[in-house]
């Protein structure tokens, strides 16, 4: 009874989030940061289209850049166009941030420095037939049979696959921290295998090995450590961006940081790193445009006992269910996420977690201001072991500043109180850090990190180093 | 933009302010059954596995690798666990829960295979 109810209410949201689809007014200006996207879709790239509304992607929606449409991972062509022609780095992008007008002959302003040698596709689809021979892409194979939405376009991603059979994919983080003695551990090896053999399905296999910061020996003597980060099969590349995937994976809920020691993600056993943060169920979505939904259901593992590293389907402990929607615009975003879970109390009890956040890009609007500022609060309450029912409230905020193309200047604070009964137990993190990413694929970044806590003793100071290197 | 910063933020930062500050008891006042009242050594040595293993096994001293480690130095333990000392840096402080396992534990005897 309580599912169909959900599952109405649902669906009551979906066609209402599709009812409020309107063209993206933003165009042909560029989103800041990671909204800078347009030419992925509307340029061919030397002529400017509108695609149809029911195939706009004018949003920061994940599914623009990645495989999963919740986002992290493995990148689609449009993300990896993304990431070698418009992501701010020092040694290759040719966009710098003044670049508003894109590096488009006949749209180029007075103020920016222009490349002349990136790659022009074909201007029509008959066009593009000729650039199938010119296709160097490394990671990727194939073009699915048929008609596919975007095999015909071959050219228009550079010399990159556009719509390939087979990719691979990597993502590999080591990590320094120096305190009271300095620690060098490997952070995080992904490898992940995507398939797509036939218009609209898609499967994804990631395999992630996770690092421990007592060093090598650990992280690769562990025989738990390599796991499948996510594995699903996904029904996907229909109008407004409608998708449903069903497998192992991350629950859509609030901000996806690339930092998982976040609390809120850490609180709400949403921890990117931890075999445990995974659940197997099936989640349905929808982007059209600016507004978005996304809803899961899910069974759970124990939330004392790893799940199995490989067996996707050893989560019967319990079971939970998320949505996550809001409003997506290229200048800003506010979102709202609720999630409940169900189990006996031995094997982790009941949870229901509930999340406002934004974004703002004020960079969008003027150019002299390249600030992205993102935001979630987070309240809840959990079942301790004695079946008691705590309260817990988590806040993170960041400011990022990009001083020059390819770095980025970072202000970060997050606040968590596990329990709001129990005295002294909350604590904050500042991070003051740099990430600097001189080519598309390697990243620096450094961050001094700070802990308050609620004491009056045990406030303490680190610097954390990761390089990071993604394809 | 001047309105939306309004709209957004200030209720935001509203919200932030007015979370700050905790209960007023500690863990076993508020629930006496939050942990088992005689915990196993399993469960601390998972704790110390956890928070301490990262330097204390095999790097820096005091060791905390073995059986025998654990129970010498369970007091210690304590000590920084509940000053808020260790983990040092920014690194993530044990809860209050795992204070309070480490608390009881000693507090019944330290049972341990090793002694």
């Amino acid at each position: 009874m309580q599912l169909t109810r959900s599952l109405t209410w649902c669906g009551v949201l979906l066609a209402a989030v599709v009812a409020l689809a309107t063209p993206a007014s933003g165009t042909p200006e560029y989103a800041a940061r990671a909204g800078r996207t347009c030419d992925n879709c509307h340029v061919s790239p030397n002529r400017w289209e509108n695609p149809a509304l029911a195939s706009r992607k004018c949003t920061l929606s994940c599914q623009g850049c990645h495989v999963d449409p919740a986002g992290g991972g493995m990148r689609t062509v449009s993300g990896r166009f993304y990431g070698r022609a418009t992501l701010p780095s020092i040694a290759t992008s040719p966009r710098p941030t003044a670049d508003w007008d894109r590096n488009i002959r006949g749209r180029r302003d007075r103020a920016t420095s222009y490349n002349d040698n990136i790659p022009y596709g074909p201007s029509t689809m008959a066009d593009s037939r000729a650039y199938r021979d010119s296709i160097s892409d490394r990671w990727a194979w194939g073009t699915p049979p048929g008609e596919t939405r975007y095999g015909p376009f071959q050219g228009r991603y550079g010399d990159l696959r556009a719509d390939p059979v087979l990719r691979f994919g990597g993502d590999f983080r080591m990590g320094a921290l120096l305190s009271q003695s300095a620690l060098v551990f490997p952070m995080q090896v992904d490898i992940g295998t995507m398939l797509h053999p036939v218009h609209h399905v898609t499967v994804l296999a990631n395999v992630g090995a996770r690092g421990q910061s007592s060093g090598y020996s650990d992280t690769f003597d562990d025989s738990h450590t390599p796991y499948f980060r996510e594995a699903f099969a996904l029904l996907h590349e229909f109008p407004f961006q409608a998708y449903a995937k069903a497998g192992r994976f991350v629950p859509s809920y609030g901000l996806r940081l690339d930092d998982h020691t976040s609390r809120i993600r850490r609180e709400f056993e949403l921890d990117g790193s931890l075999p445990d943060a995974r659940v197997t169920g099936v989640e349905v979505g929808a982007a059209p445009n600016y507004p978005f939904i996304q809803a899961s259901y899910f069974k759970l593992a124990s939330k004392y006992v790893e799940p199995d590293p490989w067996n996707i389907f050893d989560h019967d402990a319990g079971w939970g269910a998320a949505v996550n929607a809001g409003i997506r615009e290229l200048g800003w975003s506010i979102a709202g996420s609720a999630m409940a879970r169900r189990r006996p109390l031995d094997e982790g009890g009941d949870a229901d977690t509930y999340g406002v956040y934004g974004v703002l890009n004020p960079w969008f609007y003027s150019r002299n201001s390249p600030i992205t500022l993102q935001a979630e609060l987070d309240w809840g309450t959990y079942q301790r072991r004695s079946g008691r029912e705590a309260k817990h409230l988590v806040w993170y905020g960041e400011l990022d500043y990009l001083l020059a193309n390819g770095v980025n200047l970072l202000f970060a604070y997050d606040w968590a109180d596990p329990d709001r009964d129990v005295v002294d137990d909350q604590s904050g993190r500042y991070q003051l850090g740099m990430q600097v990413t001189p080519y598309p694929g390697v990243t620096f970044d450094g961050r001094l990190r700070a802990l308050q806590v609620g004491t009056s003793t045990g406030n303490g100071v680190d610097f954390f180093f990761q390089i990071h290197f993604w394809f | 933009m001047n309105r939306l910063v309004r709209v957004v933020c200030v209720p935001l930062l509203l919200l932030v302010a007015s979370c700050q500050g905790s209960g007023d008891l500690p863990l076993d006042q508020v629930d006496a059954e939050a942990v088992v009242a005689e915990p196993t050594y399993d469960q601390v040595h998972a704790i110390v596995q956890r928070a301490c293993d990262s330097c204390h096994a095999g790097r820096a001293e005091p060791a905390l690798e073995s059986c025998l480690d654990i129970v010498e130095q369970r007091n210690s333990i304590l000590d920084t666990a509940e000053a808020n000392t260790m983990p040092p840096g920014a690194l993530p402080r044990l809860t209050s829960e795992e204070k309070l396992a480490i608390r009881r534990w000693i507090d019944a005897g330290a049972p341990a295979p090793c002694n």
